[in-house]
């Protein structure tokens, strides 16, 4: 279904899809390159703790947040590259700790939250945090917007990240003249 | 005209007559019942109520669930009101044969579909009633709050969508339960942040939200070892709809005077006498707030979060004048049908043209206004945010008058769990609680 005045479905899904495949394929062959040596070994899947999904847009995601945070969790189990640590721990381990998620890319408490979710059977590789971000731009009755998905994948052992977004355009239009005035095919509208 | 036919005209008109009380005075005792303590009574009452009159069953049903909810039983509460939601999700497209049934006889023909703040309210008090059971949906009823006024809102056109706009100014309560769930999660501080802000802004007055806001963006849910008690507090009696004559006001005759121009054949009198209409009143308060005191310390009070008596005036502003105007266009068709009978059938004699006027008079005087609505409902929903150390406490609610607590009030043994949400729910219609204080931890 498409939104009338907010992002729904077809914005997110894409978004989802395009990000994390382009991340997990660059993830793939890194880790496939390390571990190259003649003969044929099959990498072990990285541990991976999905901070979840920070909404920082115009619009409220309301039931859509965790509908995006388990299709970034599917896709990441699905990758075989990596093995994500389940929700409930991670929480459960913030509520241990009593970080945000945003503090644990300091060091030490980094470091901290790494011993918890080790005491709790899940040593710790990589941290997910996956933000929604928009730009807005406003012309008489009729508005575009960008929405841009950001993965940041954080190495825990060494802080080096690496980043990916995908970004999709959509245009909303209060009057039909709008809509047609400012007809692109790249570009959904509603 | 015959003899007969004026008794059969006059035995019609006793018909009609028969059933005209209002829905205000049907359940009133059932509402003292309710007022008096008598939970198991009151849920019996409203309980018959709903078998007597179907008509009236989702009102009735609304007030049967608040019994249920303080009764102990949310899960009953939580299942009543899904059943009210959905059937007045269903009856928002309108009957034709029912809207012209309520044109001969009154507005309590037409099927309760609850008025827009109800419809709110419901899903308000489906979060609270899920919160004191397993929490699993609580999140999604809250939602629900702002998108059913996003829904109500953009159905709102023509001259009134500026009245409708004001009368459905966003309610905080729906993002302050999502918050403060979100903020529960440890993880999803954003939401919360996001939610805090909504409720900053939409209800500047909730002097709480500024410190609920800043934590949520630069704090955590609570200290290590700590838990939160959320107490929520449904304080003082609620509006109420009562049945009042009076004079149809300018707006509703030019509304009247459209819907005539649409039948065609009416046209409308120059004057109107007193019209029975359903007018919101709300009983005088008896406390503030309630007080939570934990193990002897007086730590807060309880402040409002959703006013549902403003919410219902706002909404009666906006409803009364098509409610008026329903009732102006009623008598119109009904004197313009009493007319039309003593034209058709030639009536000559002064005895017979009598009985008709008067059968004309008593067909309009069997009239009664809607009065159907939420009565158990509080006048206002009030919360108030404690962290505790995790444990066990010695709690008690007092009721708090002209600015201080009283010395007595229900006490109960509360445990706070770390990192951890316990809610407490209980009902001050006056300064004497009604039913349970409910607790729940998630």
């Amino acid at each position: 279904m498409t939104g009338s005045h907010a992002a729904g479905s077809e914005v997110f899904n894409p978004l989802v899809e395009e990000a994390v495949a382009s991340l997990l394929a660059r993830q793939n062959v890194v880790v496939q390159e390390a571990s190259f040596s003649g003969a044929e070994v099959l990498p072990t899947p990285k541990s991976i703790c999905f901070m979840g999904v920070e909404n920082k847009s115009i619009e409220e995601l309301g039931d859509f947040k965790d509908q995006i945070y388990q299709q970034i969790d599917t896709m990441l189990v699905q990758s075989q590259s990596f093995q994500p640590v389940s929700r409930r721990v991670v929480e459960s381990a913030l509520q241990e700790t009593r970080m945000r998620p945003d503090a644990l890319l300091i060091p030490e408490n980094m470091r901290v939250f790494a011993a918890v979710l080790e005491r709790q059977g899940q040593p710790l590789n990589y941290l997910l945090y996956a933000t929604l971000t928009s730009g807005t731009t406003v012309n008489n009755k009729s508005q575009q917007r960008d929405y841009m998905l950001t993965l940041e994948l954080v190495n825990v052992n060494t802080g080096a990240y690496d980043k990916q977004a995908a970004e999709i355009r959509k245009g909303y239009h209060k009057t039909r003249a709008g809509k047609l005035w400012h007809y692109n095919p790249f570009v959904r509208e509603s | 005209m015959s003899r007969r036919s004026v008794e059969w005209l006059v035995l019609f008109t006793l018909a009609l007559a028969a059933g005209c009380s209002t829905h205000a005075q049907r359940v009133r005792v059932a509402r003292e019942q309710f007022y008096a303590g008598n939970l198991a009574q009151a849920a019996e009452l409203f309980q018959e109520q709903i078998e007597r009159h179907p008509a009236d069953a989702d009102a009735n049903a609304l007030d049967l669930a608040v019994i249920q909810l303080l009764d102990g039983r949310p899960a009953d509460a939580e299942q009543t009101l899904r059943v009210v939601r959905d059937n007045f999700d269903h009856l928002e497209q309108s009957d034709a044969v029912e809207y012209g049934i309520s044109m001969v006889t009154d507005d309590q023909r037409l099927a309760y579909a609850g008025a827009n703040h109800v419809k709110i309210l419901t899903r308000v008090m489906l979060a609270l009633a899920n919160l004191m059971d397993d929490g699993g949906d609580a999140e999604a009823y809250s939602l629900q709050v702002n998108a059913k006024q996003q829904e109500l809102l953009q159905r709102a056109t023509g001259e009134q969508a500026g009245d409708v706009q004001l009368a459905f100014a966003p309610l905080a309560i729906g993002p302050y339960i999502h918050g403060m769930i979100r903020e529960a999660t440890f993880n999803n501080y954003d939401d919360a942040t996001r939610a805090y802000h909504q409720v900053v802004s939409w209800q500047p007055g909730f002097q709480a939200g500024k410190a609920d806001f800043e934590r949520a963006r630069t704090g955590t849910h609570s200290r290590p070892g700590h838990g939160v008690v959320y107490l929520f507090a449904l304080v003082n009696r609620g509006p109420v709809k009562e049945e009042v004559a009076e004079l149809p006001t300018t707006v509703a005759l030019l509304v009247a005077d459209r819907i005539l121009s649409a039948l065609g054949e009416y046209e409308l009198p120059p004057t109107i006498a007193p019209i029975k209409v359903p007018r919101v009143f709300v009983p005088p308060r008896s406390l503030d707030s309630v007080g939570l005191v934990v193990n002897g310390k007086f730590v807060g009070q309880t402040e409002t979060i959703c006013d549902v008596a403003d919410l219902a005036a706002r909404q009666e502003e906006v409803e009364l004048p098509n409610i008026m105007a329903r009732a102006v266009v009623r008598r119109v068709v009904k004197k313009a049908a009493v007319y039309a009978v003593k034209d058709h059938l030639e009536v000559q004699e002064p005895l017979v043209d009598l009985a008709m006027t008067a059968a004309g008079v008593v067909w309009e005087a069997t009239e009664a206004a809607d009065t159907r609505c939420w009565g158990l409902l509080p006048r206002e929903i009030q919360v108030l945010r404690a962290e505790l150390p995790a444990g066990s406490h010695d709690v008690a609610l007092l009721p708090v008058t002209a600015g201080r607590p009283l010395s007595s009030g229900p006490q109960l043994r509360v445990d706070v769990h770390d990192g951890r949400n316990t809610y407490l729910l209980a009902c001050f219609p006056n300064t004497q609680p009604i039913g349970q204080v409910l607790q729940r931890s998630h």
